[in-house]
């Protein structure tokens, strides 16, 4: 609707300011700006596309429902309600299993088919091109390297039961971490230059 | 006191604390560490672009339009019932008429209010709902634009791009039947002059109208209506 278009040139932390205020219409395109993201990551951790659902709701609404303005300290709005996403994702994986069985393989990302976005902002395409080279970097990472990160992060384990799943001692998985985000970073780098 | 940085296991430690791969007490033994080690912290931070990308890699998939949906009748049944129960709780007495006493008008108030509220969770789209869209019909509102849910006698008025309220002015529904007008919710509008009102008693309604009364809302319409939704064809 019309009026919107005032608040689509906003930032994310001046609409947040907004969304403290109870705004609804201001909460509505935060949504829309990080509920895609949002909901892919809860997708990716938990398999599972009705929890994955109550979980990016629960973030949004506890969101809406607190009375503490975004604290711009936290990094970006976008870094903040994807960390809290993963947060609730991991919550509920550790509390629904008694015994983990992680998913050693990495045929996760292959798994989930991924839909194209409906919005054709120059925004959006930009977080495309971020996408795309986030993955390239990824790709590029040896797959032992590749796997002990995505347990860590989207598995939620620590070095020691990631260490003890695999068999490795657990220096090794530490070393694997250090030269994955090492590769990461750099390969980050790399692309911005 | 803190280990030397000279001790390589740190740089281990500091990667598996950035992908937050930590158990509670190696998590509070980095993080001592860091209260003390420039270069470590330094560490820290060169890594954290590399964890902000994870998330950005996973492939990316729509959530279903009903979270889009559920979310925002939740957002806007709070954001209404907050406008409203602030406003008549400011200006309760002074709405108050003259034949009603404080005890019996404070329940009518409790009920245009929790009455709101029970209106967003009722009358959505689905089966049994009807939506009538609404029109402009003052030139102080040319682009306003309105729908009505009904489920029976509740319905759920939508607005958006009505003028921002100032001066503690609110917005009032009305339900006409025939020549009788009754007073409905009073509702804000947020700052892209969006808002919605639970609308009880709609059974044989010909038309819910919205007009702009001061703080409190009136017993009778004190402006032209600036939206109208036409139910008598529904």
């Amino acid at each position: 609707m019309r009026g919107r278009k005032k608040l689509a040139s906003l930032s994310d932390e001046d609409l947040m300011a907004l969304v403290a205020e109870k705004d609804a219409a201001a909460f509505e395109l935060f949504y829309e700006r990080h509920g895609r993201a949002a909901f892919s990551l809860a997708y990716r951790i938990l398999g599972d596309r009705g929890q994955a659902e109550d979980v990016t709701q629960e973030t949004f609404l506890s969101t809406w429902r607190s009375n503490a303005a975004f604290d711009p300290a936290r990094g970006s709005v976008r870094t903040w309600i994807l960390g809290v996403v993963r947060n609730r994702a991991i919550d509920l994986v550790r509390r629904e299993s008694a015994k983990r069985s992680p998913r050693l393989e990495l045929r996760s990302d292959e798994a989930i088919e991924e839909t194209s976005s409906a919005a054709s902002t120059e925004e959006e395409a930009m977080r495309r091109e971020t996408q795309r080279e986030v993955r390239t970097v990824l790709d590029g990472l040896p797959p032992a390297q590749a796997q002990v990160v995505q347990l860590a992060y989207f598995g939620g384990f620590s070095q020691s039961e990631i260490a003890n799943v695999l068999g490795l001692p657990v220096g090794t998985v530490k070393g694997r971490m250090r030269l994955a985000l090492t590769k990461v970073r750099s390969g980050l780098a790399e692309q911005v230059s | 006191m803190n280990e030397s940085h000279d001790d390589p296991r740190w740089e281990d430690e500091i990667a598996a604390y950035a992908l937050d791969a930590l158990a509670g007490d190696e998590r509070a033994s980095v993080e001592a560490h860091l209260a003390g080690c420039d270069r470590c912290r330094r560490q820290l931070q060169w890594f954290e672009p590399a964890v902000r990308a994870l998330p950005e890699a996973v492939p990316q998939v729509d959530p279903p339009r009903r979270l889009r949906r559920r979310l925002m009748r939740e957002v806007r049944a709070d954001a209404a019932a907050s406008a409203a129960a602030s406003e008549n709780r400011r200006s309760r007495l002074r709405w108050l008429p003259p034949w009603l006493s404080p005890v019996a008008a404070t329940a009518v108030l409790a009920a245009v209010v929790v009455g709101g509220v029970i209106g967003f969770t009722l009358a959505e789209r689905g089966p049994g709902a009807v939506t009538v869209a609404g029109a402009p019909t003052s030139p102080r509102a040319p682009g306003a634009e309105a729908e009505l849910v009904q489920r029976g006698s509740e319905g759920t008025l939508r607005v958006a791009d009505l003028p921002s309220l100032r001066g503690g002015d609110v917005y009032q529904a009305w339900v006409r039947r025939g020549d009788e007008i009754e007073p409905s919710t009073v509702f804000a509008v947020d700052s892209a002059g969006e808002g919605s009102a639970g609308i009880s008693g709609l059974q044989g309604a010909d038309e819910v109208m919205v007009t702009r009364e001061p703080r409190g809302g009136s017993e009778v319409p004190s402006t032209e209506p600036l939206l109208s939704v036409d139910l008598s064809r529904s």
